[in-house]
Protein backbone atom coordinates (compact mmCIF):
# COMPACT_ATOMS: atom_id res chain seq x y z
CA UNK A 1 0.00 0.00 0.00
CA UNK A 2 2.49 2.51 0.68
CA UNK A 3 4.16 1.85 -2.69
CA UNK A 4 1.05 3.26 -3.97
CA UNK A 5 0.91 6.16 -1.96
CA UNK A 6 4.76 6.92 -2.54
CA UNK A 7 5.29 6.17 -6.35
CA UNK A 8 2.62 4.46 -8.19
CA UNK A 9 -0.55 6.42 -7.27
CA UNK A 10 1.08 9.61 -7.63
CA UNK A 11 2.03 8.42 -11.63
CA UNK A 12 -1.70 6.76 -12.52
CA UNK A 13 -2.81 10.16 -14.34
CA UNK A 14 0.84 10.17 -16.51
CA UNK A 15 0.38 6.43 -16.75
CA UNK A 16 -3.36 6.12 -18.07
CA UNK A 17 -2.23 9.25 -20.66
CA UNK A 18 1.05 7.34 -22.08
CA UNK A 19 3.41 9.81 -20.83
CA UNK A 20 5.81 7.39 -18.55
CA UNK A 21 8.73 5.88 -20.26
CA UNK A 22 8.73 2.46 -21.13
CA UNK A 23 10.57 0.92 -17.77
CA UNK A 24 7.84 2.67 -15.69
CA UNK A 25 5.09 2.39 -17.65
CA UNK A 26 6.17 -1.92 -17.09
CA UNK A 27 6.62 -1.36 -13.53
CA UNK A 28 3.45 -0.09 -12.60
CA UNK A 29 1.34 -2.53 -15.08
CA UNK A 30 2.93 -5.33 -12.47
CA UNK A 31 1.62 -3.58 -9.63
CA UNK A 32 -1.88 -3.10 -11.02
CA UNK A 33 -2.15 -6.59 -11.40
CA UNK A 34 -2.15 -7.17 -7.64
CA UNK A 35 -3.92 -3.43 -6.47
CA UNK A 36 -7.23 -3.53 -7.06
CA UNK A 37 -7.55 -0.41 -5.38
CA UNK A 38 -5.26 1.50 -8.10
CA UNK A 39 -7.43 -0.31 -11.00
CA UNK A 40 -10.12 1.72 -9.47
CA UNK A 41 -8.14 4.27 -9.60
CA UNK A 42 -6.87 4.34 -13.16
CA UNK A 43 -10.60 3.38 -14.29
CA UNK A 44 -11.95 6.48 -13.53
CA UNK A 45 -8.91 8.32 -15.03
CA UNK A 46 -9.66 6.65 -17.72
CA UNK A 47 -13.31 7.70 -18.35
CA UNK A 48 -11.62 11.58 -18.51
CA UNK A 49 -10.04 10.06 -21.86
CA UNK A 50 -13.47 9.81 -22.86
CA UNK A 51 -14.34 13.37 -22.27
CA UNK A 52 -15.89 15.23 -25.09
CA UNK A 53 -15.97 19.08 -24.52
CA UNK A 54 -18.64 21.60 -26.22
CA UNK A 55 -16.76 23.47 -28.90
CA UNK A 56 -17.88 27.49 -29.06
CA UNK A 57 -18.64 28.42 -32.05
CA UNK A 58 -15.34 29.61 -34.32
CA UNK A 59 -16.02 33.23 -34.18
CA UNK A 60 -15.35 32.87 -30.21
CA UNK A 61 -11.52 32.50 -31.21
CA UNK A 62 -10.83 34.05 -33.73
CA UNK A 63 -12.21 37.55 -31.91
CA UNK A 64 -11.53 36.66 -28.47
CA UNK A 65 -8.16 38.66 -28.60
CA UNK A 66 -9.34 42.12 -29.80
CA UNK A 67 -12.25 41.60 -27.69
CA UNK A 68 -10.11 41.02 -24.56
CA UNK A 69 -7.80 44.04 -25.15
CA UNK A 70 -10.81 46.41 -25.91
CA UNK A 71 -12.62 45.30 -22.43
CA UNK A 72 -9.66 45.72 -20.63
CA UNK A 73 -8.58 49.02 -22.40
CA UNK A 74 -12.21 50.14 -21.64
CA UNK A 75 -12.32 48.71 -18.02
CA UNK A 76 -8.66 50.67 -16.87
CA UNK A 77 -10.15 54.12 -18.66
CA UNK A 78 -13.37 53.84 -16.47
CA UNK A 79 -11.87 53.78 -12.98
CA UNK A 80 -12.58 56.02 -10.70
CA UNK A 81 -10.70 59.11 -10.46
CA UNK A 82 -10.47 60.45 -6.60
CA UNK A 83 -8.71 63.74 -5.18
CA UNK A 84 -5.01 63.20 -3.95
CA UNK A 85 -5.73 63.63 -0.27
CA UNK A 86 -8.00 60.61 -0.47
CA UNK A 87 -4.87 58.90 -2.00
CA UNK A 88 -2.85 60.23 0.48
CA UNK A 89 -5.43 58.77 3.24
CA UNK A 90 -5.46 55.47 1.46
CA UNK A 91 -1.76 55.17 1.34
CA UNK A 92 -1.04 56.15 5.28
CA UNK A 93 -3.78 54.42 6.35
CA UNK A 94 -2.11 51.23 4.48
CA UNK A 95 0.82 51.91 6.05
CA UNK A 96 -0.38 52.10 9.20
CA UNK A 97 -2.06 48.81 8.83
CA UNK A 98 1.04 47.28 8.13
CA UNK A 99 2.83 49.00 10.49
CA UNK A 100 0.45 47.96 13.31
CA UNK A 101 0.61 44.53 11.89
CA UNK A 102 4.39 43.78 11.82
CA UNK A 103 3.44 39.87 11.25
CA UNK A 104 1.81 40.49 8.48
CA UNK A 105 4.72 42.60 6.75
CA UNK A 106 7.45 42.36 8.38
CA UNK A 107 9.94 43.91 5.57
CA UNK A 108 8.36 46.89 5.87
CA UNK A 109 9.13 47.50 9.83
CA UNK A 110 12.58 49.16 8.81
CA UNK A 111 11.53 51.64 6.17
CA UNK A 112 9.84 55.21 5.96
CA UNK A 113 7.87 55.62 3.00
CA UNK A 114 8.66 59.21 1.73
CA UNK A 115 4.94 61.34 2.66
CA UNK A 116 6.03 64.21 1.35
CA UNK A 117 5.50 62.62 -1.78
CA UNK A 118 1.95 62.59 -0.89
CA UNK A 119 1.66 66.01 -1.17
CA UNK A 120 1.60 66.36 -5.04
CA UNK A 121 -1.60 68.53 -5.94
CA UNK A 122 -3.77 67.27 -8.98
CA UNK A 123 -5.98 63.90 -8.62
CA UNK A 124 -4.82 60.11 -8.01
CA UNK A 125 -6.35 57.38 -9.10
CA UNK A 126 -6.59 53.90 -7.13
CA UNK A 127 -5.09 51.86 -10.16
CA UNK A 128 -1.75 53.54 -10.53
CA UNK A 129 -1.60 54.15 -13.86
CA UNK A 130 0.54 56.91 -15.42
CA UNK A 131 -2.50 57.16 -18.40
CA UNK A 132 -5.42 57.66 -16.39
CA UNK A 133 -2.65 60.63 -13.46
CA UNK A 134 -1.48 62.82 -15.80
CA UNK A 135 -1.13 65.32 -13.33
CA UNK A 136 0.40 63.80 -10.82
CA UNK A 137 4.30 63.20 -11.11
CA UNK A 138 5.49 59.98 -12.73
CA UNK A 139 8.05 59.95 -9.21
CA UNK A 140 4.74 59.86 -7.09
CA UNK A 141 3.92 56.54 -8.96
CA UNK A 142 7.10 55.01 -8.74
CA UNK A 143 7.82 56.20 -5.16
CA UNK A 144 4.55 54.39 -4.15
CA UNK A 145 4.82 51.40 -6.03
CA UNK A 146 8.19 50.82 -5.07
CA UNK A 147 7.52 51.57 -1.30
CA UNK A 148 4.28 49.18 -1.16
CA UNK A 149 4.11 46.60 -4.48
CA UNK A 150 6.67 43.90 -3.11
CA UNK A 151 5.39 44.07 0.41
CA UNK A 152 1.73 44.00 -0.62
CA UNK A 153 2.42 40.70 -3.53
CA UNK A 154 4.08 39.02 -0.76
CA UNK A 155 1.28 39.69 1.33
CA UNK A 156 -0.92 38.92 -1.20
CA UNK A 157 1.18 35.43 -1.64
CA UNK A 158 -0.14 34.51 2.00
CA UNK A 159 -3.29 32.76 0.87
CA UNK A 160 -4.79 32.90 4.42
CA UNK A 161 -4.43 36.60 4.94
CA UNK A 162 -5.22 36.92 0.89
CA UNK A 163 -8.42 35.58 1.69
CA UNK A 164 -9.16 36.85 4.62
CA UNK A 165 -8.87 40.53 3.96
CA UNK A 166 -9.86 40.00 0.38
CA UNK A 167 -12.30 37.10 -0.09
CA UNK A 168 -13.62 38.36 -3.68
CA UNK A 169 -9.82 38.47 -5.04
CA UNK A 170 -8.67 36.72 -7.61
CA UNK A 171 -6.09 35.56 -6.28
CA UNK A 172 -2.91 38.46 -6.78
CA UNK A 173 -4.06 41.17 -4.55
CA UNK A 174 -3.32 44.24 -6.44
CA UNK A 175 -2.50 47.38 -4.95
CA UNK A 176 -5.61 48.97 -6.17
CA UNK A 177 -7.43 46.50 -4.18
CA UNK A 178 -5.05 46.74 -0.81
CA UNK A 179 -5.54 50.68 -1.09
CA UNK A 180 -9.24 50.74 -1.70
CA UNK A 181 -10.22 48.19 1.27
CA UNK A 182 -8.05 50.31 3.53
CA UNK A 183 -9.61 53.42 2.35
CA UNK A 184 -13.25 52.16 2.59
CA UNK A 185 -12.45 50.76 6.21
CA UNK A 186 -10.65 53.75 7.12
CA UNK A 187 -11.73 56.41 5.85
CA UNK A 188 -14.67 57.12 7.70
CA UNK A 189 -13.50 56.77 11.19
CA UNK A 190 -10.37 58.74 10.94
CA UNK A 191 -8.89 62.03 9.53
CA UNK A 192 -5.91 62.35 7.25
CA UNK A 193 -5.06 64.35 10.40
CA UNK A 194 -5.27 61.51 12.20
CA UNK A 195 -3.82 58.99 10.49
CA UNK A 196 -0.81 60.88 10.05
CA UNK A 197 0.12 61.39 13.33
CA UNK A 198 -0.34 57.91 13.94
CA UNK A 199 2.00 57.19 11.30
CA UNK A 200 4.57 59.47 11.56
CA UNK A 201 5.15 59.15 15.54
CA UNK B 1 13.90 25.91 -22.71
CA UNK B 2 11.50 24.75 -24.99
CA UNK B 3 10.79 27.63 -27.93
CA UNK B 4 6.99 28.29 -26.62
CA UNK B 5 8.14 29.30 -22.90
CA UNK B 6 11.13 31.55 -24.93
CA UNK B 7 7.44 33.01 -27.19
CA UNK B 8 5.59 33.30 -23.54
CA UNK B 9 8.55 35.05 -22.09
CA UNK B 10 8.50 37.52 -24.56
CA UNK B 11 5.06 38.04 -25.21
CA UNK B 12 5.16 38.67 -21.56
CA UNK B 13 7.74 40.99 -21.46
CA UNK B 14 5.92 42.99 -24.16
CA UNK B 15 2.53 42.90 -22.87
CA UNK B 16 4.40 43.88 -19.85
CA UNK B 17 5.30 47.32 -21.26
CA UNK B 18 1.81 47.79 -22.78
CA UNK B 19 2.21 46.15 -26.08
CA UNK B 20 -1.38 44.95 -26.88
CA UNK B 21 -1.07 42.47 -30.17
CA UNK B 22 1.76 41.10 -27.37
CA UNK B 23 -1.50 40.16 -25.13
CA UNK B 24 -3.39 39.28 -28.01
CA UNK B 25 -0.97 36.94 -28.92
CA UNK B 26 -1.22 35.15 -25.34
CA UNK B 27 -4.70 35.03 -25.82
CA UNK B 28 -4.27 33.37 -28.83
CA UNK B 29 -2.39 30.76 -26.79
CA UNK B 30 -3.80 29.91 -24.01
CA UNK B 31 -7.81 30.52 -25.10
CA UNK B 32 -8.03 27.02 -26.02
CA UNK B 33 -6.45 25.23 -22.72
CA UNK B 34 -8.49 28.10 -20.85
CA UNK B 35 -11.73 27.24 -22.42
CA UNK B 36 -11.23 23.44 -21.54
CA UNK B 37 -10.23 24.22 -18.33
CA UNK B 38 -13.47 26.47 -17.06
CA UNK B 39 -15.71 24.35 -19.45
CA UNK B 40 -14.67 21.36 -17.01
CA UNK B 41 -15.03 23.44 -13.73
CA UNK B 42 -18.17 25.04 -14.69
CA UNK B 43 -19.98 21.87 -16.90
CA UNK B 44 -21.15 24.87 -18.97
CA UNK B 45 -20.10 26.08 -22.30
CA UNK B 46 -21.62 29.33 -22.66
CA UNK B 47 -20.45 29.90 -19.22
CA UNK B 48 -17.04 29.02 -19.98
CA UNK B 49 -16.57 31.35 -22.99
CA UNK B 50 -17.38 33.91 -20.65
CA UNK B 51 -15.45 33.36 -17.72
CA UNK B 52 -12.54 32.77 -20.66
CA UNK B 53 -13.39 36.16 -21.39
CA UNK B 54 -13.40 37.64 -18.25
CA UNK B 55 -9.67 35.88 -16.96
CA UNK B 56 -7.82 37.24 -19.81
CA UNK B 57 -9.68 40.89 -19.22
CA UNK B 58 -8.31 40.16 -15.82
CA UNK B 59 -4.84 39.01 -16.76
CA UNK B 60 -4.33 41.85 -19.26
CA UNK B 61 -5.37 44.49 -15.88
CA UNK B 62 -2.83 43.15 -13.88
CA UNK B 63 0.08 41.67 -15.83
CA UNK B 64 2.61 44.46 -14.92
CA UNK B 65 2.74 42.76 -11.14
CA UNK B 66 3.35 39.01 -12.89
CA UNK B 67 6.93 38.96 -11.86
CA UNK B 68 7.44 35.60 -13.64
CA UNK B 69 7.33 33.56 -10.35
CA UNK B 70 5.53 30.96 -12.02
CA UNK B 71 4.64 30.03 -15.96
CA UNK B 72 2.46 32.81 -17.14
CA UNK B 73 0.11 29.87 -18.22
CA UNK B 74 0.29 28.89 -14.31
CA UNK B 75 -0.37 32.66 -13.64
CA UNK B 76 -3.79 32.71 -15.95
CA UNK B 77 -5.37 29.84 -14.74
CA UNK B 78 -4.83 30.88 -10.72
CA UNK B 79 -7.17 33.68 -12.25
CA UNK B 80 -9.57 31.81 -13.93
CA UNK B 81 -9.71 29.87 -10.88
CA UNK B 82 -10.84 32.20 -8.82
CA UNK B 83 -13.00 34.65 -11.36
CA UNK B 84 -15.30 30.61 -11.51
CA UNK B 85 -15.29 30.46 -8.25
CA UNK B 86 -16.51 34.05 -7.37
CA UNK B 87 -19.18 33.55 -10.29
CA UNK B 88 -20.18 30.30 -7.85
CA UNK B 89 -20.33 32.50 -5.10
CA UNK B 90 -21.96 35.03 -6.69
CA UNK B 91 -25.01 33.19 -8.02
CA UNK B 92 -25.59 31.90 -4.41
CA UNK B 93 -25.54 27.93 -5.73
CA UNK B 94 -24.16 25.77 -7.73
CA UNK B 95 -26.22 25.44 -11.38
CA UNK B 96 -27.35 22.14 -12.50
CA UNK B 97 -25.81 20.91 -15.33
CA UNK B 98 -27.27 19.45 -17.68
CA UNK B 99 -24.90 16.25 -18.73
CA UNK B 100 -26.66 15.63 -21.76
CA UNK B 101 -24.96 18.77 -23.34
CA UNK B 102 -21.63 16.77 -22.79
CA UNK B 103 -21.17 14.84 -26.46
CA UNK B 104 -20.24 11.05 -24.68
CA UNK B 105 -18.11 8.90 -26.74
CA UNK B 106 -19.72 6.09 -28.39
CA UNK B 107 -18.66 2.49 -29.11
CA UNK B 108 -19.56 -0.08 -32.15
CA UNK B 109 -22.32 -2.61 -30.48
CA UNK B 110 -25.44 -0.76 -29.34
CA UNK B 111 -25.87 -2.84 -25.91
CA UNK B 112 -22.51 -1.93 -25.04
CA UNK B 113 -23.00 1.63 -25.88
CA UNK B 114 -26.50 2.16 -24.33
CA UNK B 115 -24.33 0.49 -20.86
CA UNK B 116 -21.02 2.60 -21.55
CA UNK B 117 -24.03 5.47 -21.80
CA UNK B 118 -25.49 4.94 -18.30
CA UNK B 119 -21.93 4.26 -16.97
CA UNK B 120 -20.45 7.84 -18.37
CA UNK B 121 -23.89 9.39 -17.29
CA UNK B 122 -23.32 7.81 -13.37
CA UNK B 123 -20.03 9.10 -13.54
CA UNK B 124 -20.35 12.83 -15.08
CA UNK B 125 -22.95 13.72 -12.54
CA UNK B 126 -20.96 12.35 -9.60
CA UNK B 127 -17.38 14.96 -11.08
CA UNK B 128 -20.53 17.88 -10.84
CA UNK B 129 -21.36 17.06 -7.72
CA UNK B 130 -17.76 16.90 -6.22
CA UNK B 131 -17.00 20.35 -4.20
CA UNK B 132 -15.62 23.52 -6.25
CA UNK B 133 -12.06 22.30 -4.76
CA UNK B 134 -11.79 18.39 -5.43
CA UNK B 135 -13.39 19.57 -8.94
CA UNK B 136 -10.76 21.79 -9.45
CA UNK B 137 -7.52 19.65 -8.31
CA UNK B 138 -8.87 16.96 -10.55
CA UNK B 139 -9.22 18.81 -13.54
CA UNK B 140 -5.71 20.53 -12.99
CA UNK B 141 -3.82 17.16 -11.97
CA UNK B 142 -5.45 14.57 -14.67
CA UNK B 143 -6.54 16.79 -17.84
CA UNK B 144 -4.09 19.69 -17.27
CA UNK B 145 -1.87 17.20 -16.58
CA UNK B 146 0.09 19.62 -13.93
CA UNK B 147 2.04 18.04 -10.92
CA UNK B 148 0.57 18.78 -7.56
CA UNK B 149 3.72 21.61 -6.88
CA UNK B 150 2.14 23.55 -9.95
CA UNK B 151 -1.93 22.58 -8.66
CA UNK B 152 -1.11 23.73 -5.50
CA UNK B 153 0.27 27.14 -6.86
CA UNK B 154 -2.91 27.34 -9.11
CA UNK B 155 -5.17 26.82 -6.30
CA UNK B 156 -3.33 28.70 -3.60
CA UNK B 157 -3.13 26.49 -1.16
CA UNK B 158 0.15 23.88 -0.20
CA UNK B 159 0.67 20.85 -2.12
CA UNK B 160 -0.27 18.14 0.83
CA UNK B 161 -3.44 20.13 0.62
CA UNK B 162 -3.61 19.79 -3.37
CA UNK B 163 -2.92 16.00 -3.26
CA UNK B 164 -5.63 15.77 -0.21
CA UNK B 165 -8.42 17.05 -2.41
CA UNK B 166 -7.59 15.29 -5.64
CA UNK B 167 -7.44 11.50 -3.45
CA UNK B 168 -10.96 12.71 -1.82
CA UNK B 169 -12.08 13.45 -5.63
CA UNK B 170 -11.03 10.28 -6.81
CA UNK B 171 -12.23 8.53 -3.79
CA UNK B 172 -15.57 9.95 -4.86
CA UNK B 173 -15.80 8.89 -8.42
CA UNK B 174 -14.94 5.35 -7.54
CA UNK B 175 -18.55 5.00 -6.59
CA UNK B 176 -19.58 5.26 -9.94
CA UNK B 177 -18.23 2.14 -10.54
CA UNK B 178 -19.63 0.43 -7.54
CA UNK B 179 -20.93 -3.04 -7.50
CA UNK B 180 -19.23 -3.22 -11.41
CA UNK B 181 -17.16 -6.18 -12.17
CA UNK B 182 -13.71 -5.12 -12.85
Amino acid sequence: MSVCRDRCRQLLPEYVRGLLGQEEMKQIAHHLEHCLECVQEVRVLRQFENEVLPEPPKWFWTSLAGKVTAEARQRRRARVLIPVWAGGLAAAALALLLFLQPGTAPQLQNRTPDYSLLETGGTFALGLDEELIPSVSGDFVEALEQTFVRDLETVSQDYTASMDLFPDSDGYVSMDEVTMKVFEDLVEEMTLEEVRKKVMS
Amino acid sequence: MTDQTTLERELVERARKGDDPAFEGLVRMYQEPLYRYLCRLSGDGEDAMELTQNSFVKAYLSIRRFRGDSSFKTYLFAIASNTWKNTVRDRGKRRNVDIEQFPIASGNNPHDEVVRHQEQKRFWSLVDKLPARQKEALTLRVREGYPFEEVAKVMGCTTGSAKASYHHAVSKLKEAFEGDEI
